[in-house]
């Protein structure tokens, strides 16, 4: 009970609590606010120039950032030069078949880990006990990498398949070479023109550098290359012991239905290109992008490049998702910033403004009061006398 | 024109300026400068005076949309200005009397209920609407408004009872009748 009359007692008195701000001053302060929110003359469109220029100034701020940032972003998704090659070309081969081989993946070496393995000696330098005879295509580029390839395996068998019983039940279909040439001890430079020759006719632009010692030919390189408007390939090969190897360096090409090459092949046997599709369709293969690419990789099994395609494809998305999550952040920051920003201008810039315009306004707002007041009694004099002189000329009349 | 309007809207305000001073001082104790509440009333009221129906209405339009200002404004905020509130205190120590002691401590008090409660209270208990206009500045039934006024008092007198420097106030005060 005591409690609630309490209650009442204090709401009573805070009814009748005296008012801290007049009547007076809420008019003025009413005046005021109206000049400024009407644009009035004191200052009014400084303070909006000002505010509307240091909005729009971090407004632009923040958008030029916004945008700098999404260039930025936009730049690290274009590819550089260390992202891998699009794909390497597959060639497998069947070893069930004499005719047919099955190449393993080849290690790619550059010339400079050749080293002392290989040299050749300067031409028309003979030696007198061995007869070594050095010959050379003119275009052959002795500065290029070569490439020597490791003796494979003739097992692979992955492009067949075996039923339960291990009987073969299925293998793809063999394409053989256009034209194909075994490189022994005993080729001759007469049969190495001849093979430029066939290449040459065939569109392939054909190089080789040859050792010969007593007789026999023991060290060939290969310069090979295909430059057409569509398709690009080059090939290095180089053996430096066909005399004491029985496997041939075999070379080969695969034409067209122009009788153009349309690819090159490297093998010791005899076909190397494997195909699922139906007639002579080899989409199974996949083709290097050259760009100046000299080396090929060989691989047994295309799932392995579908496997290195798949990895690029998460190492991009992963690269591209922290982009996207660091821009994020960014742009959060910069919202959060802005935010303050602007609160800090609202309460504390704005406020600053308008106490100093009130200062100014004060003695306008006096001389519009005084002005006015003096046109208001103007006003009333002037009626005052037109009503006088009105009853003179009713008294006038009147008299008339 | 404008100058008719604008003496018209002040011979208007000027008979409710002072409860409509004490509601604003009530209202946002702690939270703001009640003046600012009353210049940007005062504007909005301005700005839609030609839709006010009838003049007797006038109060009850000016804290509607008093009401309706301190919502928007409530959104906008995101922290209580505590310093506002430490420095309303401060003037108010060099200027009051104890009875104007133990307002400010209603005030306090009435800061901690929620708004609908707050506002039905300085309404009917200070500024002395009805319910029925209450319900119309607050846009919602008269129930509510009794439900608010009820829940209102009831943490109204908790919060009161709970300050040990009220009780010894209101102790001085009864001594002193």
């Amino acid at each position: 009970m005591d409690n609630s009359f309490n209650m009442d007692k204090l709401f009573e008195q805070a009814s009748r609590i005296e008012t801290e701000v007049s009547f007076e001053d809420t008019k003025q302060a009413f005046m005021k606010s109206l000049i400024l929110s009407a644009g009035g003359v004191l200052a009014t469109k400084g303070v909006l120039k000002l505010l509307t220029t240091k909005k729009w100034l971090i407004m632009i701020s923040a958008i030029t950032t916004i945008s700098t940032a999404s260039v930025v972003a936009v730049m690290s998704f274009v590819p550089n030069d260390k992202e891998p090659i699009e794909a390497s070309q597959v060639i497998t081969t069947n070893a069930s078949d004499d005719q047919n081989i099955i190449q393993e993946e080849f290690v790619i070496e550059p010339l400079s880990e050749l080293g002392e393995n290989f040299q050749m000696e300067e031409d028309g330098v003979e030696d007198s006990n061995s007869d070594i005879i050095i010959f050379e295509s003119e275009d052959f580029d002795p500065t290029a990498d070569f490439i020597i390839y490791e003796e494979f395996d003739n097992d692979d068998t992955s492009h067949i398949e075996f039923d339960a019983n291990g009987n073969i039940a299925k293998t793809k279909k063999i394409i053989p070479y256009a034209e194909r040439f075994e490189i022994t001890s005993n080729t001759t430079e007469d049969e190495l023109r001849a093979m430029q020759t066939k290449a040459e006719e065939a569109g392939i632009k054909f190089n080789y550098k040859a050792k010969i010692k007593n007789n026999k030919l023991q060290r060939i390189s290969i310069q090979a290359k295909i430059d057409q408007r569509n398709n690009q390939q080059s090939m290095s090969i180089t053996s430096d012991d066909l005399k004491d190897s029985d496997a041939p360096v075999v070379f080969g090409w695969f034409e067209d239905d122009k009788g153009n090459a349309n690819e090159m092949g490297y093998g010791d046997e005899k076909n190397l290109k494997c195909c699922t599709g139906k007639g002579t369709n080899c989409s199974d293969h996949i083709h290097l992008d050259d760009g100046g690419y000299n080396n090929f990789i060989f691989s047994d099994d295309i799932e392995d490049a579908l496997d290195e395609l798949v990895d690029l494809e998460f190492e991009i998305s992963d690269d591209l998702k922290d982009v996207l999550e660091d821009l994020e952040d960014d742009l959060e920051k910069m919202g959060e910033e802005l935010e303050l920003t602007m609160n800090e201008i609202d309460m504390s810039e704005i406020n600053s403004i308008l106490d100093d315009l009130q200062l100014e306004t004060i003695d306008l707002m006096d001389e519009l009061e005084e002005q006015i007041e003096e046109l208001i009694l103007k006003g009333i004099d002037i009626k005052v006398e037109i009503d006088e002189d009105v009853k003179e000329e009713k008294e006038n009349k009147t008299e008339k | 024109m404008s100058k008719k309007k604008q003496n018209e809207f002040l011979s208007l305000y000027e008979p409710v300026h002072d409860r409509f001073e004490r509601f604003c001082r009530a209202r946002v104790y702690g939270e703001m400068d009640h003046q600012d509440l009353m210049n940007e009333t005062l504007l909005k009221a301005y700005e839609k005076f030609d839709t006010l129906r009838s003049k007797e209405a006038f109060l009850s339009f000016l804290f509607s949309i008093s009401v309706r200002v301190l919502a928007n404004t409530n959104r906008k905020k995101k922290e209580t200005t505590k310093l506002n509130q430490e420095a309303f205190i401060v003037k108010d120590k060099n200027s009051q009397t104890d009875k104007n002691a133990e307002v400010f401590l209603l005030y306090r008090a009435m800061a901690k209920l929620s708004v609908e409660q707050k506002e039905c209270l300085i309404l009917f208990e200070i500024t002395g609407f009805s319910i029925k206009e209450i319900s119309e500045i607050q846009n919602t039934s008269e129930s509510n408004v009794k439900q608010r006024l009820r829940r209102g008092r009831i943490r109204l007198r908790e919060l009161l009872t709970e300050k040990s420097e009220f009780a010894q106030v209101s102790k001085g005060g009864q001594d002193g009748q």
